[in-house]
């Protein structure tokens, strides 16, 4: 099962550089752990930084959809944290996840470049205070952008984008698994996940009312959750 | 090496450093007993592999690419149904370990039927395993569960770039799957179930090399 020669084709660096954000890493880190670790890693540190390649537009429309979906996710999870009135297994759920989805922006901005929007306004109208409505809707959420991020996977152009989604997406599973678990919700009730269309998002990111103002666009930008 | 294997639940930045399966953990049985007995519920069984940059194979996607790599998946599926079938059978679990074990065990079967039936007649059989007493002591289940969905997430999540995009679904759907299982059996052995915000992608050797340091006979 050798076959395969792996080799990276993260010409430019930029994934290299979104995971030393998510890890809080640096290039050197990696350089260390790759001294560690094996070749294979150094192999991909080494290659040449190019100029990034730009993403298509079909790519660019996707991960900004992503990135107003993480922002939504780290800022309501970052709010329960320090608001501090939900229970203590969901608070802590709140700290590590609302670090995880800030990671994710800061991820998904690096995949994006110049091309990133700045985030909404959110208004949480009261759901990071109350126990029970911040799990459902965290759960709401979780299930959501793990089954959206299917449909995603498919969609992009780049296998670069492919690859970094994939690597979010799991994280977004486990999340969705944990919170289920603190609302005893059984965590994997299925064999397999159902991918889900960006419209119910939408749907869903409707229904809270959480979303107050769009940032002003620039250009041809156009804000994420107008669908 | 005891950083290792301690985990504090805590999302911070340096959490996400240490947390990561970013190194290239070989522990053999021999360790892995020790560890378990050493550690007491903080304990990481087999450490997945170094990368965690995404690393895609060179040739393009192609179906006969994606047989060979639906045909790996097939093997790390078989060594994790291989697993829950033991544990169901050996009986020596309680309370929620029973419960997930069982729920998991028939998802990791159905993943198997799924692969193989992608993979058609000719697909690769299910070898035999033997997992010692990572099946009967409840500690170690607990610790080689992660390990195994662990593994399996890292996996998935390295070949999904290679394939044609209709496998890229079945895969995903999977490996949702199986990330839901980490995160459930992470929250049971009082892990934190979401220490790092992207998940590893491992290549078939580096999958290959964690699966031997189990020293789970085939």
């Amino acid at each position: 099962m050798s076959g395969l020669t792996l080799e990276s084709v993260d010409r430019s660096g930029a994934i290299a550089e979104a995971f030393d954000e998510l890890t809080g890493g640096t290039r050197a880190d990696f350089f260390r752990k790759g001294l560690i670790g094996g070749g294979a890693m150094l192999a991909a540190l080494e290659t040449p930084a190019l100029a990034q390649p730009r993403n298509t537009k079909k790519d660019v429309a996707i991960l900004r959809f992503d990135l107003n979906l993480e922002y939504l996710q780290a800022a309501m999870y970052s709010e329960a944290e320090r608001l501090g009135q939900v229970r203590e297994r969901t608070l802590e759920w709140s700290r590590v996840v609302g670090a995880n989805e800030r990671g994710h922006v800061k991820a998904i901005r690096g995949l994006l470049g110049r091309d990133a929007v700045p985030s909404p306004s959110f208004n949480f109208r009261g759901v990071t205070e109350d126990d029970r409505t911040f799990t459902e809707t965290a759960v709401a959420f979780e299930d959501l952008t793990a089954a959206l991020l299917k449909t995603q996977a498919v969609q992009v152009d780049s296998r670069r984008v492919l690859a970094a989604l994939a690597s979010l997406h799991s994280v977004e599973a486990r999340h969705a698994a944990w919170i289920r678990h603190i609302a005893n919700i059984v965590p994997a009730a299925e064999a397999f996940d159902q991918p889900t269309s960006k419209t119910k998002v939408v749907r869903l990111v409707e229904s809270t009312n959480f979303v107050t103002s769009l940032p002003r666009t620039r250009g041809r930008r156009k804000p994420g959750f107008t669908g | 090496m005891s950083e290792w294997f301690t985990r504090s639940r805590s999302g911070d930045a340096r959490d996400a450093v240490d947390g990561g399966l970013d190194r290239l953990l070989t522990l053999t049985r021999g360790q892995l007993v020790t560890r378990a007995a050493v550690g007491a519920g903080a304990v990481t069984a087999v450490g997945v592999v170094a990368g965690g940059l995404p690393r895609l194979a060179a040739s393009e996607p192609s179906r006969e690419q994606d047989r060979s790599i639906l045909e790996w998946l097939l093997r790390v599926e078989y060594v994790q149904a291989a697993f829950y079938d033991a544990v169901e059978r050996g009986g020596a679990l309680q309370g929620e370990p029973r419960e997930y074990a069982a729920r998991v065990g028939r998802h990791e079967r159905a993943h198997v039927e799924a692969l193989r039936s992608e993979l058609g007649p000719d697909a690769p059989e299910r070898p035999e395993f033997d997992f010692g007493d990572a099946t009967s002591d409840p500690d170690r289940f607990v610790e080689t569960a992660v390990a195994l969905e662990e593994l399996a997430v890292a996996a998935l999540n390295g070949q999904i770039p290679n394939l044609t995009r209709p496998r890229v679904m079945t895969a995903m759907r999977i490996v949702s799957v199986e990330a839901r299982h980490v995160g459930w059996v992470r929250d049971l052995a009082g892990r934190n179930p979401a220490p790092q915000p992207a998940d590893r992608a491992a290549t078939q050797d580096e999958t290959r090399a964690a699966l031997q340091a189990t020293g789970f006979k085939e």
